[in-house]
């Protein structure tokens, strides 16, 4: 089983990039399972992907790199157990810190492919979350293996070029794609590279 | 207020809607976007630094038809999802998620807001 990790602050489109992603896995994948886990008292994206007509166990509440470590790990041996998914997406809560989701899923699951991590940056907010969240924003950086730019509309023209210029000085050589809400060529390029 | 650290955790809170009888689709969600909004500046006004998301689950009892979702104090919700058809009744679950305030600030707010999200119902 291969694992995919999409980590983003809170809002930054995670569960829209998953949706996106979802028609370039369908033909590579035999079988997928989504472990969605929301910070929030109740269950809003696993609802949106449930619609879809995907399995989906939901963790909402609590959050799968702090208080949900446990409940996280059980969850994926249970869709194992029941659906022997080739491909596990897991959404991890907007105030997550990859580290410490990665950390139990490496010493736990010993037999996984592969876990790769996608971080999601919402372009307009990246600024403000870089000085209020310093810690989370340079975790997710790091530990993504590639990171998706999105709502890029609704930021400053040279905006793009200074979080780039950011991430790849605390990531060198970090893949970073640009997410535009119109056309699929990036979503496509990073499923192929990266999914 | 609650002040603001170098990685504070944020505050949660959730609220259920149900029963609304769907009139003009269109109208409601642009109703209900606007309530979102209105929530959004009722918790910057109660010291609320950071949106973290606003989110709103429009659904059935047959099914899910989409979501509205905030994330910046001077932005419009944006609607993700099909317009809902006008049978039976619609449910909306809202999460807020925000630094800067307490549950009982959220709560408080919504308390003050959502009799008016009642009235705009068609």
């Amino acid at each position: 089983m291969k694992i995919i990790l999409f980590c983003g602050f809170l809002g930054a489109g995670k569960t829209s990039l998953m949706l996106r992603c979802l028609p370039h896995l369908t033909n590579r994948y035999s079988s997928m399972a989504i472990l969605e886990n929301e910070v929030g008292e109740a269950g809003v994206d696993g609802a949106i992907l449930k619609q879809q007509g995907l399995q989906v166990r939901e963790l909402f509440g609590g959050c799968i790199c702090c208080t949900f470590q446990s409940d996280m790990l059980e969850a994926i041996d249970q869709l194992r157990t029941e659906y022997a998914p080739d491909l596990l997406l897991m959404e991890a809560t907007g105030a997550a810190h990859p580290s410490n989701v990665l950390a139990p899923l490496e010493s736990h699951l010993t037999d996984i492919e592969a876990i790769t991590v996608l971080g999601v940056s919402d372009l307009p907010r990246f600024d403000m979350l870089s000085q209020m969240l310093p810690q989370l924003n340079g975790d997710i950086i790091q530990r993504a293996h590639a990171m998706a730019l999105t709502k890029v509309e609704n930021a400053d023209p040279d905006m793009e070029a200074q979080c780039r210029e950011i991430m790849e000085t605390k990531h060198p050589g970090l893949d970073i794609y640009t997410i535009p809400r119109e056309g699929e060529a990036a979503v496509t390029e990073l499923c192929r590279r990266w999914l | 207020m609650i002040l603001f650290g170098s990685d504070l955790s944020p505050t949660v809170h959730a609220r259920v809607y149900t029963g609304f009888p769907l009139g003009d689709a269109e109208n409601f969600i642009e109703r209900t976007g606007r309530f979102m909004a209105n929530m959004a500046r009722e918790m910057q006004n109660r010291g609320c630094r950071l949106i973290g998301h606003i989110k709103c689950l429009v659904a059935s009892e047959e099914q899910t038809w989409g979501y509205l979702s905030l994330t910046d104090f001077k932005d419009t919700p944006v609607y993700t999802g099909e317009l809902p058809t006008p049978t039976g009744s619609i449910t909306l679950t809202l999460n807020i998620i925000v630094y800067g305030v307490t549950a009982e600030d959220i709560e408080a707010g919504l308390s003050r807001l959502s009799p008016p999200l009642q009235d705009l119902i068609p």
